[in-house]
């Protein structure tokens, strides 16, 4: 009898099991797609301390696990969030549009993108790819403020360079918002002008001051006074060459620039205060002495350029968000779908996030 | 031409706001009826306080920003210091126990108190919000000095130099304390203004009520003024100095004749 017994329980618990598998399964709770897709950064986290009083008993905790996490909800569709809506078979190859008028954004009430392709005239030099963002932070959607970063692109057809550049108002400042857009827009337009005969490496300097100058004007133009707004700013030249790329960076302040390639994420311009003296900066108008960086990138790298909203949160010691990109841009990813990376959900960083990354092909 | 910089760790910084409360004689008269240490306290300068901060700290929860960055202690001293709450997040519950009654206003016991718990306080902080991958540090702390006396201990004024030192410590160095002072009716204006450091400009954050201000509404729009304070000053990612709003009914201290 014993033994009968034995072998009704352990039927019932199969039974029980087998119960358990096939509704997980149906929920979608053994697809890695639910665990890949992000949770949406509706409700930023305000972590409460769990109720210290356990359910009394096990009914009561099946009904919380029934109600919990594992709703009946059909998995997410992969590739749903970022796939384009087709509504006739009359649509031409969707191909990367060309970034000759140059594209520039900010963020001041709002969050923007701009994406674009670069073809070299030399057939075998690689092509060029590029995503951008520019998010208003949480920081600023909460207290109304406006936000302050800032970037854009331009590719220059006769010389065959693509420019970048990112500005990160500082943000106690008014007009900083301002600052970065002026810096923004006056880098992209000084950069390709200079005299031929200069690289960007020797026309650093003077472009910076042009630079400062033009952020400087803009502020004065508000009123008299010390200037009301700052920023930082990095400008990339990024040259395609065959099998890759020749990239100068040139920056002032705490945004940075990084390539990702077969080695994993390397820093280009990296101006951290480390935990020192909290908030300070190098800044527009007030240094406009760049540091300047001459790098090569292989095809299959991704050069980024990023306020620190985002980049501080790619660190040399096991940051997660540096690990998580290196799996995602092996390929380029599609335009908004860069921009939910951009959108990473964290509790700490609440700042504007602006990145511009160029994938080398 | 510039070489390649190191890799840096991810580094995250958060704040510590320190709330000191003058718990002396004078702080537990009643409003109403002039009694000291009455059954019910909640009609004197102090029990207002105390009861208010319990909201003022839910509220600061709700934001999402400063809830992520921030974390608040409060400490009441008379005859010496004593923590009220201790230095914690703000989802931590936000009980505030009552201080012991005590007749002086030692500024020096509070001043040294604030020193000694620093570097307990930013372990404890870098303990609470401890992540693997990242570095966690600590900002300058805010500190909210509310007081309605002058500096008074062991049966006499205290004077400048035996507090002053202990202020120097905490509000430079390795802590760089930032301090906000806001007088109550019956306090030092002068002392308020030695205490205070600046704000966002030159003008020392030293505030003291208006004559004709209705004292039992004062705490009200004090903390109300404190709540506002910790919103701005760390939402926006700013310079790091302390934006404070004159709350109603006090006005800033023109510390002029000091410089």
């Amino acid at each position: 009898m014993p033994e009968r017994q034995l072998t009704v329980v352990v039927l019932v618990v199969g039974l029980l099991l087998v119960l358990l598998l096939v509704v997980a399964a149906h929920r979608g709770l053994l697809n890695s797609r639910v665990a890949a897709v992000p949770a949406p950064p509706a409700h930023p986290a305000v972590n409460r301390p769990p109720s210290p009083r356990p359910p009394r008993r096990l009914s009561r905790t099946v009904r919380r696990l029934m109600r919990g996490p594992f709703r009946w909800r059909s998995a997410a569709v992969p590739g749903r969030l970022t796939a384009p809506l087709v509504i006739s078979d009359r649509h031409p190859k969707v191909s990367e549009p060309p970034l000759g008028g140059g594209a520039s954004v900010g963020c001041t009430g709002h969050s923007a993108w701009f994406r674009g392709g670069c073809t070299a005239r030399q057939p075998d030099a690689a092509n060029l790819v590029v995503r951008g963002a520019v998010l208003r932070g949480l920081s600023h959607a909460v207290d109304g403020s406006v936000g302050q970063d800032a970037s854009g692109a331009l590719w220059h057809q006769r010389s065959g360079s693509l420019y970048l550049a990112v500005a990160d108002g500082v943000g106690s400042l008014p007009d900083s918002a301002q600052a970065a857009f002026t810096a923004v827009r006056s880098a992209l337009d000084g950069a390709p002008r200079r005299p031929e005969q200069l690289d960007l490496v020797a026309h650093a300097g003077p472009l910076f001051e042009r630079v400062a100058r033009d952020v400087d004007a803009g502020l004065r133009a508000n009123g008299p006074g010390s200037p009301t707004g700052a920023t930082t700013l990095l400008l990339a030249e990024i040259h395609p060459v065959a099998g890759g790329a020749h990239v100068v960076v040139c920056g002032v302040g705490d945004s940075e620039a990084w390539i990702l390639d077969q080695e994993g994420w390397r820093p280009i311009h990296h101006e951290r205060d480390g935990g020192g003296e909290e908030n300070s900066t190098r800044q527009l108008p007030r240094h406009p002495e760049p540091k300047v960086y001459r790098l090569s990138a292989a095809t299959g790298s991704v050069v980024l350029l990023a306020t620190d909203g985002f980049a501080g949160a790619i660190g040399a010691r096991r940051s997660p968000l540096a690990r998580e990109l290196r799996e995602r841009w092996t390929s380029v990813p599609a335009p908004l779908e860069f921009v939910t990376h951009i959108d990473f959900v964290d509790e700490y960083w609440t700042d504007d996030r602006t990145a511009v990354a160029v994938w080398i092909r | 031409m510039n070489s390649a910089p190191q890799a840096g760790a991810m580094v995250l910084r958060y704040y510590m706001i320190y709330i000191v409360l003058d718990a002396s004689l004078s702080m537990r008269i009643d409003l109403r009826t002039g009694e000291v240490d009455p059954d019910d306290p909640r009609n004197t300068a102090l029990g207002q306080f105390t009861q208010l901060l319990v909201p003022m700290l839910r509220a600061l929860a709700e934001n999402p920003v400063v809830n992520s960055l921030v974390s608040v202690g409060v400490v009441a001293f008379n005859d010496h210091a004593e923590d009220l709450r201790k230095m914690t997040t703000l989802t931590s519950p936000g009980v505030i126990k009552p201080p012991g009654k005590g007749r002086s206003t030692d500024y020096a016991a509070v001043l040294r108190h604030l020193v000694a718990q620093h570097g307990q306080d930013a372990a404890q902080v870098r303990k609470d919000r401890h992540r693997p991958e990242a570095v966690i540090t600590t900002g300058r702390p805010y500190v909210f000095f509310v007081t309605d006396g002058r500096p008074y201990a062991h049966g006499r004024d205290q004077r400048t130099d035996e507090w002053m030192p202990h202020r120097e410590v905490l509000t430079t160095g390795p802590i760089g304390a930032r301090i906000v002072t806001i007088g109550l009716r019956g306090a030092h204006e002068d002392t308020l203004w030695l205490l205070a450091t600046e704000g966002d400009g030159a003008a020392r954050n030293a505030f003291i009520a208006r004559p004709d201000a209705d004292p039992s509404a004062l705490s009200g729009s004090v903390v109300n003024a404190i709540r506002r304070s910790i919103t701005r000053s760390l939402s926006s990612g700013g310079s790091g100095a302390v934006l404070f709003d004159v709350p109603d009914g006090m006005r800033r201290i023109n510390g002029g004749r000091h410089a």
